[in-house]
C-alpha cells in the first residue's frame, strides 16, 4: 500500500499519469517539449535525441492511444485512487494502523 | 500618526503561512538509474527537453525533478485532501524546508535545462558530437 500511496502523491501533480505495459510501470509526464517551434517542427532536428529519431509515425499518438495499448492506465489521482480501493480491502484504513 | 510595528512570530505552526508560493507542493521527484553511457545521457536530454523537467544527483543518486504543482492545492495554499493526503506529505517536516534553503545546495550535480545537461555531456564524452555517426557505422 505504501508504494501506491507514493504513486498517488506523484499523480496528484499536474500533467502526471501512470501506465503499465509489457515493459513495466511508467511515470508519464505530459509537459511539452521546449524545442518545439511554433509551427510544430523540431527546433533541434539535426541534433535531436535518439528516442526522437527512432519514433515512428506508424501507429503513433495521432492514431489514438487506447486502453488496449496498456495493461493499466491512470489518467489522474481519482482513477488511481479507485484502483487502490479495489486492490486493497483496507485502503481507507491505511493511516490508522498504529491506532 | 504613529505606526506600531507588529512582528509575527514564526513558529512551526505558522511558518507555512510565510511561505507565499507553497514551495513544497510544487514538484515531484522520481529516482532514475544512474546514467553511464552516451545513450543514457541522450535519453536524459530528451526528458530534460520538456518544460519544467530538471535533473539532479545527490547522495541518494540521480533524480528527475518535475516542477509541476499539486492539483490538490487550494488557492490559499492549503491542502484540498488534508485528511487523506499521502504518507510523504504527512512525513514532511517544515523544520528545515525549501523555505529556509534552496534544496540545490545539497545537490552534487544539478541540470536545470537542456543546455546545461548538454554542456556536461560534451565535457564528459570526448566523442559526444559524433554519437549519431557511430551508431550508423555500427
Amino acid at each position: 500500500m505504501a508504494d501506491f500511496d507514493l504513486l498517488l502523491w506523484q499523480i496528484a501533480h499536474h500533467n502526471v499519469q501512470f501506465f503499465k505495459d509489457s515493459d513495466g510501470w511508467f511515470l508519464q509526464v505530459t509537459n511539452r517539449c521546449t524545442h518545439l517551434l511554433a509551427d510544430g517542427r523540431c527546433g533541434i532536428y539535426d541534433t535531436r535525441p535518439i528516442i526522437c529519431r527512432e519514433h515512428s509515425t506508424d501507429g503513433c499518438e495521432f492514431d489514438g492511444m487506447t486502453e488496449k495499448d496498456f495493461d493499466l492506465f491512470f489518467a489522474d489521482y481519482d482513477a488511481l485512487l479507485k484502483y487502490c480501493r479495489r486492490r486493497f480491502k483496507k485502503w481507507d484504513q491505511r493511516f490508522q494502523k498504529s491506532g | 500618526m504613529k505606526t506600531i510595528p507588529i512582528r509575527a512570530q514564526m513558529t512551526p505552526e505558522t511558518k507555512c503561512g510565510f511561505c507565499t508560493n507553497t514551495k513544497c507542493c510544487g514538484y515531484i521527484t522520481q529516482q532514475i538509474p544512474g546514467p553511464r553511457s552516451m545513450e543514457d545521457f541522450d535519453h536524459l536530454l530528451w526528458q530534460i527537453s520538456h518544460a519544467n523537467v530538471e535533473v539532479y544527483k545527490d547522495e541518494d543518486g540521480w533524480f528527475l525533478l518535475i516542477n509541476n504543482r499539486c492539483t490538490k492545492l487550494l488557492p490559499d495554499g492549503r491542502c484540498g485532501i488534508y485528511e487523506t493526503r499521502p504518507q510523504i506529505c504527512r512525513d514532511y517536516s517544515n523544520d528545515w524546508c525549501e523555505f529556509d534553503e534552496p534544496p540545490e545546495q545539497h545537490f552534487e550535480l544539478y541540470f536545470r535545462n537542456y543546455a546545461e545537461l548538454l554542456q556536461y555531456c560534451r565535457k564528459r564524452f570526448k566523442h559526444w558530437e559524433r554519437r549519431f555517426d557511430q551508431k550508423k557505422e555500427a
